[in-house]
């Protein structure tokens, strides 16, 4: 039986009785470069949670590779939202990205492994002439890439992305999407994020995610899709999108 | 001065000062720069409970107050990360507890509790052989700690959901680093007392922080600054006959601003 990298059956989840998420199912297959685009309060970043086992859903069952998401953790690298750490925490980013090592059943243990993998980490994102800089002296678009660095760094089958151009200006979101691109032959690649514009040009295939998700197994995001989504009907303007969706924008 | 160095008491205390030192500067350096600073007052305060519980049973209350310092830590660390009550609430239903325990128990203790004073602001001068031991053996626990987790707790340090996104066991690793705070405050009870431990867990990791470039160089340069301020403190207590603990901390705060100016200042040259 083929053990795809993400296997999700009838998933519900529920914060303080509230439905957040409602009978999710989803297979990303190998290789795949998924996005899943929704409204803020959609549920994308608790999805993302559960993936890495950070939530347990209420209903439903997840499998990473063929395992429950808790045991499947060094199979996964993770790029979260920004905001939790301090920006003037001080760190090299050689020492960041050495994070990514930590964590056990990450292959090629050791100080030479550690060593090896952090270099071509950094290296994949074109960041190792910045490795004894301090995480505080970057842009946030370099930071951005130390941060996918320290995720390529477990060697990692999966990749799990949460907003990575949030807070990014446009000419660093293009540079981290050709970034993922190349990065994209190696590995699987499932982001989360609202900014519908960009992304269709690079994906493969995109879900919308509104307590339900929305799925066709291919990057047409049908006007049924979106406005099903968002509640009313979306303009989008996107480049790579095989339907636009212009639906007339009605106040009632 | 310097036959002052041949008593007793006065090597005791300098003894103490450096032992002291070298837990509150790695110690605080994670205090720092995780900011669990009012975790670690709320510690040090309900260690006072262990102080009164040490009188009551007629023992050395060092003894008394590692225990429940460490179970004061834990029990603050696990409601905090298991419940939804806010964090500070919790510390600060701690801190409050500790203190009103200690006070019972002192009550409970019949007659005069001696040195009572010297707990809750401390008095190096009096510190014994014995409790120079002690202050050893916990200088030895924290510092292998440190130096056998210090990359586990750098990452639970600099974001604790990714930490735990790469499978490390956050919830122990945060437990074990609140009880080396616990036991930091045992030894810097002794020095600086229960009101004053704060300032020395958090004074020279915070000037070492604001020239250092890493979580180890910080560890190397705030026992130093440590150092400096118990020993210069210790001294000028001794020639002006004031409180030891009070000067410690007025030297310690005088440096913390005299650092924020030059940083100031160098960041203007440069």
């Amino acid at each position: 039986m083929i053990q795809h990298p993400i296997e999700i059956n009838d998933v519900s989840f529920s914060y303080n009785g509230t439905d957040v998420l409602r009978g999710v199912n989803l297979t990303v297959r190998s290789g795949e470069f998924l996005a899943i685009i929704g409204p803020n309060g959609g549920g994308k970043t608790t999805l993302l949670k559960i993936i890495l086992g950070l939530l347990k859903p209420s209903r439903g069952e997840v499998k990473i590779l063929g395992k429950p998401p808790a045991s499947a953790r060094h199979l996964i690298g993770y790029v979260p939202q920004h905001s939790a750490y301090d920006r003037q925490f001080p760190i090299t980013v050689w020492n960041t990205v050495l994070m990514g090592r930590l964590g056990s059943g990450k292959p090629d243990i050791g100080d030479s492994g550690d060593e090896e993998s952090v270099a071509s980490a950094l290296r994949a994102v074109d960041m190792l002439s910045f490795r004894a800089r301090q995480i505080g002296q970057l842009s946030e678009g370099q930071r951005q890439r130390v941060f996918v660095a320290r995720a390529l760094a477990s060697k990692p089958r999966l990749l799990l992305m949460d907003e990575p151009t949030a807070s990014v200006d446009i000419v660093m979101q293009a540079g981290i999407y050709e970034l993922l691109k190349e990065i994209k032959k190696e590995l699987t690649i499932v982001l989360v994020t609202h900014d519908i514009g960009v992304i269709a040009s690079y994906v493969d295939k995109i879900a919308c995610l509104s307590g339900e998700i929305f799925y066709h197994d291919s990057k047409e995001i049908t006007p049924e899709s979106v406005e099903k989504m968002y509640g009313c009907p979306v303009e989008l303007i996107a480049h790579g999108v095989p339907h636009r969706v212009m639906g007339e924008h009605r106040h009632d | 001065m310097i036959e002052a160095l041949q008593y007793e008491f006065m090597q005791n205390a300098l003894l103490a000062a450096l032992l002291a030192s070298t837990a509150c500067g790695i110690v605080g350096t994670y205090v720092v720069v995780k900011r669990i600073v009012f975790i670690a007052g709320g510690i040090s305060h309900a260690a006072f409970g262990g102080i009164g519980l040490g009188y009551w049973l007629g023992i050395n209350p060092l003894w008394a107050v590692t225990p429940f310092s460490l179970a004061a830590a834990l029990a603050i660390g696990l409601i905090s990360q298991t419940s939804k009550t806010a964090e500070d609430t919790t510390i600060g239903v701690f801190w409050s507890l500790g203190m009103a325990l200690g006070i019972i128990f002192i009550g409970l203790t019949p007659g005069y509790a001696p040195d009572l004073f010297s707990y809750l602001f401390g008095n190096i001068l009096t510190v014994s052989t014995s409790d120079l031991y002690i202050l050893l053996a916990l200088d030895v626990v924290i510092i292998g700690t440190v130096c056998l987790l210090r990359r586990e707790f750098q990452a639970i340090a600099f974001d604790e959901e990714y930490a735990a996104a790469s499978g490390l066991p956050v919830t122990a690793l945060y437990l074990i680093l609140l009880a080396l705070i616990a036991l930091t405050v045992v030894i810097l009870i002794r020095i600086v007392g229960i009101i004053l431990v704060i300032a020395l867990l958090t004074v020279p990791a915070a000037i070492s922080r604001q020239w250092a470039t890493s979580l180890s160089k910080m560890m190397w340069i705030s026992p130093l600054w440590a150092a400096f301020f118990t020993c210069s403190g210790l001294v000028l207590s001794y020639l002006l006959d004031i409180a030891s603990g009070a000067t410690i901390i007025l030297i310690a705060g005088f440096f913390y601003f005299l650092s924020l100016l030059l940083k100031k200042v160098n960041r203007r040259i440069v």
